[in-house]
């Protein structure tokens, strides 16, 4: 099996958006609310950039 | 000392990927050399290297590698003492202000959770010798069969959180993972995810692999129910040179078919104990324009190193499900330090954000969210190296379009398409 030749799907060459970020105070959804607190925290610990062990549960 | 498992493979590795050169005319704006993050965060320490389960789709004891075979089954008290002093050494060098660590198998319970205990003292009092200011993160990764109470109780009293390994909440669900009997562990398991979830302060989550067997739905309901406080959906360890499992189905995108109705699921949850979704989590975050901290996606700089039971120094298992050998560096705890791991090609190469990508990838427009995928499902036999996009492709493309337009409506931008029409194409790369 080869890897595979891009264009097969209509939206192939669709760029994506680039949203802004709220805060996660400022937006109603509480899963998306959930992840810009996670982004904050992150981002202020200075752990923002690593990436992790996709075989091993995080610590909390 | 077993004398440490050396391939040619760790070169044949480097040797693909070093050879394609640097792209940076292509690379964009956003280029992150891995120089700009120091230092390996996580060290995840095989305690045992046999397991006591047989799931019938483990790369790491039905794949191609078979290194497991010589490695001592638990890891000896000299390596114990070695493996912490390089940690320390290496943590207190890059001034880290924070460290991982992972205690894994094979089955890390097999050892014992006292042995598990002492392996994790003898790094953090190491670490605290030379690195006081550092702070050390435990977890042990377990199938969950052999966790009783007395352990939970002994590791969660030494600072040592819990990962569980189940591919659903229902027996039917975890029908791969059996013993070496062919017995189901689900009883076993059950019992660990209803202990687990009485002492939220030592669960750390879940992990689920994928099978297209089941419903995505039942999956995620079911793994609710148990109560975890953070769940991630697994792709097969799959490459371009062997089948990923279910890629002969009729769609396209047969990954995504299964992870988009589990997204709608997990978006739409609003109840109190809602799991963090790590896979669903980053992505968005990404799109947010944050950095991925995951190796399944994002352009991160890898920041893991593995510690086998005989101090080998290797890359990540799933590379073992590429070929035999694969993970090898040639390095161990003995003779080499963590920073000439560093150094080695394979782990270079996944410390250089897009300047390790195909070309396709990075003529793709979500380069930057997908990031190539998994590493190990980049493999290509018919090359021998790793500058390929992901076996899992377009189901990556289709996961992450679905989480944008989700984003877009949330954020008031309306669809992907009607968000572009009113901001011009020159919004993005």
């Amino acid at each position: 099996m080869s890897p595979p030749t891009r264009g097969a799907s209509p939206s192939a060459d669709l760029p994506l958006p680039a949203f802004p970020r709220p805060a996660f105070d400022s937006v109603r959804h509480p899963v998306l609310a959930a992840v810009l607190a996670e982004i904050d925290e992150r981002e202020a610990s200075g752990e923002a950039g690593s990436a992790y062990y996709s075989d091993a549960a995080d610590p909390r | 000392m077993t004398r440490p498992y050396r391939h040619a493979g760790a070169a044949r590795e480097g040797l693909q990927d070093g050879r394609a050169g640097a792209r940076d005319g292509r690379a964009g704006a956003r280029d992150d050399p891995a120089g700009a993050r120091d230092g390996f965060r996580q060290f995840v320490l095989k305690v045992h290297s046999r397991c006591n389960l047989a799931c019938t789709y483990c790369y790491i004891y039905t794949g191609p590698d078979g290194s497991w075979r010589e490695r001592p089954r638990r890891v000896p008290d000299t390596t114990v003492r070695q493996v912490a002093h390089g940690i320390a050494e290496h943590t207190a060098r890059h001034r880290l202000a924070r460290i991982r660590i992972d205690l894994h198998g094979g089955e890390p319970l097999l050892s014992g959770a006292g042995f598990l205990i002492s392996y994790a003292d003898t790094v953090r009092s190491a670490v605290r010798k030379a690195a006081p200011a550092t702070r050390v993160d435990v977890t042990v990764q377990t199938n969950g069969t052999l966790l009783t109470e007395a352990a939970l109780d002994r590791l969660a009293a030494a600072g040592i959180r819990v990962g569980l390994s189940l591919d659903g909440g229902t027996a039917a669900l975890n029908a791969r993972r059996v013993d070496h009997a062919g017995r189901s562990s689900w009883r076993a398991v059950r019992r660990a995810a209803e202990l687990l979830a009485s002492r939220p302060e030592a669960y750390a989550g879940m992990l689920s692999t994928i099978d297209l067997a089941t419903d995505p739905r039942e999956v995620y309901r079911s793994l609710r129910r148990l109560g975890p406080p953070s769940l991630d959906f697994l792709l097969p360890h799959a490459n371009w040179a062997g089948r990923a499992p279910g890629r002969h189905r009729p769609s396209p995108t047969p990954y995504a078919d299964w992870l988009v109705p589990a997204f709608e699921l997990w978006w739409a949850d609003r109840e109190e104990g809602r799991p963090r979704l790590r896979l669903f989590s980053e992505i968005l975050a990404m799109l947010l324009g944050a950095e991925s901290a995951t190796e399944a996606v994002g352009l991160s700089p890898l920041a893991v190193v593995v510690i086998d039971t005989d101090g080998t120094i290797e890359q990540v298992d799933a590379l073992k499900s590429a070929y035999d050998g694969a993970p090898a560096t040639g390095l161990d705890v003995f003779r080499n330090s963590f920073d000439e791991a560093l150094r080695h090609p394979g782990i270079a190469a996944r410390r250089q954000g897009l300047r390790a990508l195909a070309d396709e990838c990075l003529a793709c427009p979500v380069v930057r969210v997908c990031g190539g995928g998994n590493y190990a499902h980049r493999y290509a036999a018919r090359t021998g190296g790793f500058r390929h996009p992901s076996v899992y492709c377009a189901d990556l493309e289709r996961l992450i379009r679905h989480l944008a337009d989700r984003l877009a409506t949330e954020l008031d931008h309306g669809p992907q398409e009607a968000f572009l029409a009113n901001r011009g194409t020159d919004c993005c790369n």
